[in-house]
Parts: C-alpha cells; structure tokens; sequence
C-alpha cells in the first residue's frame, strides 16, 4: 500500500547519486538535463499522489484534437449497437 | 557506433516484430471484432498491405539516410529551429507511448492476475529489467528478443494446437454480410496501434550493422505481424464467437481459459500470459531506448546511461497519468490514437523524404563518420 514512499524515497536517493556523480563525471549539461527529468517526474507523481484537479494525459490529447478525431469516430462507430 | 548499441538485420527484424505485435495483440481482437464482426480477419488483410507501404516509405527514408537517426537527419532536412521540433515531436510520441504501454500491462495484470496490486508495483517490476536492457544497450535487446521470439512463438503454437477441439470455423461465417465496409472501419483503430508505430524503425536502422540484408528482413519482420494478429483474431472469433469476443477486454487470456485437456491440463491462460510478458519487454525496453536516445541527441548529453533512471522516473507517472481506467484507454485507442499517430508515423517522414529527394539530399557514409568521431 505505501509503494509510494519507497518510490519517493528512491527518486531522492538517484537525484543525490546522479549529482555526486555528473558533478565528476559529466558535463553541466548533464547534470542540468538528468535532474530536470528526474524533478519533472516526481513532481508529476507527487502530483498524482495528491490527486491534484488535472485531466488525465488521453483526455488532454483528446481535447487538443478533437475536431480532427471526432468526424472519423462518428463514422467509424455510426452502425455499431452497443457503441 | 560501439558494439554493444549495433544489431545485425535478423535482430532488427525480430525486434520490429516483437515491437509490432507488442501488447496489440493482446487488445486489438476485441476492438477490430467489435467493428468488423467476424470479418475482422479481413480488416488485418488490408492492415498488412497498409503496412507493406508504410515500411516501404521508412525504408526508403533510412536507406537515404543509413547512419543518422530521424533526430540527427530532420535537423539537417528541414534546419535546425524546425529539425528541433520535429525531434521534440518524436520524443514526446515514445514517451507517451513508453506510458501507455507500461499502463495497457498493468492493467491486464492488475485485472485478471494479480487483483489488488497497486498500480505502481506492476509498473516498476516492468521497468526494471527494460531499464537493465537499455542499460546494457540495444545489441543486448536484440538478443534477448531472438531468445523470447522463440519462447512466444512455442507457447502460441501450442495453444493453438490445445484450442483445435474447441474452434468452430461456422463462427467467421457469413463472410461480408454488411459488405466490405465494417472491415474497412476495422483498420482504423489499428493503423496508428501499431501500424504507424513501427516509425520506431527510423530511430534504430542507424544501429543496424549488415544494412545490405536489413530491408528484406524488415518487410518480413513487419508484416509477420498483422500476419499474427490475423491468426488470433481469426482462432479467437472461432472459439469464442463474435459476440464474445467483441466483449472482452483481453479476449486472448479469455480464449486460454477454455484448455481444458481432461483434468490434466486446465488453467493455461497465465502460460499464454508468456506471449505479452515477453513481447511486452522488448516493446518497453526499445520505447525506453528511443526515449533516451532522443533526449540524448536533442539536449546534446554525453552518455544515454545518465539519464535512464531519471527516465523511468518520469514513465513511472506518466503511465498512472495517462489514463484514469481502462476504459479511457480503450476509448483512446479506438477514436483518438490513430489521429495522433499520423503526425510521427506519416506525416513528418512523407515530409522529410519529399524535401530531402527535392534537394537531392543524402545522409553521411559510415567511412566519413568513422573519419568524424
């Protein structure tokens, strides 16, 4: 049930390992790009977590293109009973 | 290139295939079954032939191109501002991908195998061994996708040689009784999922080592895969029949459930369940892989390994986000996805091999690189 600490917790620990290590390693860009995905990524998750209001990915893309999809769905659905 | 990133044509095509097939086969039955009927079969008949042109344009878009991925040649196609966004187009197509099917899994899992498990456990315990395949690098994917083909293909076989007494060919009968229409409408759901998904092609033919064999392979590893669809669309309408089937979330976990072999063999369907793990991993694993690799090439980053975990990190809530329940997914599927897809699957590479045979323009040869790096 409490998978979500671990997950948090881990992404804590990979963001401390990846900054010791591209601090060494690799470049600033690097480091730049790896700990905005990682941030991106928890936050998203923390996001979810919280049950933050916000439509889900599918009815996002959905809105965005439909006035294209929605013609072609109609048709395609037009003779189906159960639809 | 280094050795553990290159794959020889016979990886290529096995990885294409698996790719393909991935978790459509899984769902794909009782979508094309609920707008074709029992002519479903005939909608993967056209599916292949829709296929057979679009592997012909990303082949003839690669081959111009050898050694360069989509990323690196769109740039020099189109400039570097527009290149940009098409590359961006491209990631965020394999990311979002990357979610849905991570999803589309745990939900199969969650439903019928392992009720009650959070969401988030089954996911990880995907990602785990996709991210430790990507770490090892695509020559590791492929030959781990020539050992589970044949693992997929045996467990397939062999429940379909158990289903015989149970398929009834009277059940694809009629055939057309609403004419070719419905069929038609049948492909539609399955032109973007997965038909046009096999753009991947243009991200992993760079890696490809033999080029001169690779097309042939190709076409066959792509069209091996409606090919299957077909077989099991066909074999579940035979055992199940039209209303059934077109019912059914996961009709093919469904069809298992009827082996019955006396009393010796029953319960088969977590054995079927085979067929999507592995298939299933190499489509994860190569989503991952094209996901790094572009951020790679668009951000310029040094070594892909870097940014895997914070990758995983971030399909990890995108496959909770993606969708609130498996009915949003279903309905995606069917309406929106294919119209979605037209943009990295059609659009862009038409585009591309269009502006590039205008100004004449060819990719680098690998001497030249080699001479480069």
């Amino acid at each position: 049930m409490y998978i979500w600490i671990g997950i948090i917790i881990a992404a804590v620990i990979t963001g401390i390992l990846e900054w010791k290590s591209l601090l060494q390693q690799g470049k600033t860009k690097d480091l730049v790009v790896a700990l905005s995905i990682l941030t991106l990524g928890t936050t998203l998750y923390l996001f979810l977590l919280f049950e933050v209001p916000m439509p889900t990915l599918s009815q996002l893309l959905s809105k965005g293109i439909e006035p294209l999809y929605k013609p072609v769905a109609r048709w395609i659905m037009e003779d189906i009973d159960n639809g | 290139m280094d050795k553990e990133s290159s794959i020889s044509s016979v990886q290529f095509a096995v990885l294409m295939y698996m790719f393909s097939v991935g978790t459509a086969a899984l769902i794909q039955p009782h979508l094309m079954v609920l707008l074709a009927g029992q002519d479903a079969w005939f909608t993967l008949v056209i599916a292949m032939i829709i296929q057979l042109a679009l592997a012909s344009l990303y082949m003839s878009l690669a081959y111009r191109f050898p050694n360069e991925t989509i990323i690196e040649y769109s740039r020099k196609i189109v400039g570097p501002y527009l290149g940009t966004i098409v590359s961006c187009i491209y990631l965020l197509y394999y990311l979002m991908l990357g979610g849905y099917i991570i999803r589309v899994v745990s939900d199969f899992i969650g439903s019928v195998i392992l009720i009650q498990t959070p969401l988030d456990a089954l996911s990880l315990t995907f990602l785990i061994p996709a991210l430790y395949g990507v770490f090892l690098g695509l020559g590791v994917i492929g030959k781990a996708a020539q050992i589970l083909l044949p693992v997929a293909l045996g467990v397939f076989i062999l429940t379909a040689l158990l289903l015989i007494p149970k398929a009834q060919f009277s059940n694809l009968l009629p055939v057309f009784p609403n004419g070719i229409m419905p069929s038609i409408k049948g492909t539609y759901p399955v032109l973007g999922f997965p038909l046009m998904e096999s753009a991947i092609a243009l991200m992993l033919f760079k890696f490809v080592k033999d080029k001169k064999k690779t097309k042939k392979l190709f076409y066959i590893g792509i069209v091996a895969s409606p090919l299957t669809s077909l077989l099991i669309t066909a074999y579940t309408i035979m055992v199940l029949g039209v209303d059934m089937t077109a019912r059914a979330p996961y009709v093919v976990y469904d069809m298992a459930k009827e082996i019955h072999v006396e009393r010796i063999l029953e319960r088969m369907e977590a054995i079927v369940g085979i067929i999507w793990m592995s298939t299933t991993f190499v489509k994860m694993s190569l989503c991952l892989y094209v996901c790094t690799l572009a951020t790679v090439q668009i951000f310029k980053v040094t070594s892909y390994r870097y940014l895997l975990i914070p990758l995983v990190f971030l399909l990890l809530p995108l496959s909770l986000w993606v969708a609130n329940n498996t009915t949003e997914v279903e309905e995606f599927n069917r309406d929106v996805y294919t119209i979605y897809t037209l943009l990295p699957g059609l659009f862009i590479p038409v585009l591309l091999l269009v502006i590039a045979r205008i100004r004449g323009m060819r990719g680098i040869s690998e001497q030249k690189q080699n001479q480069n790096e």
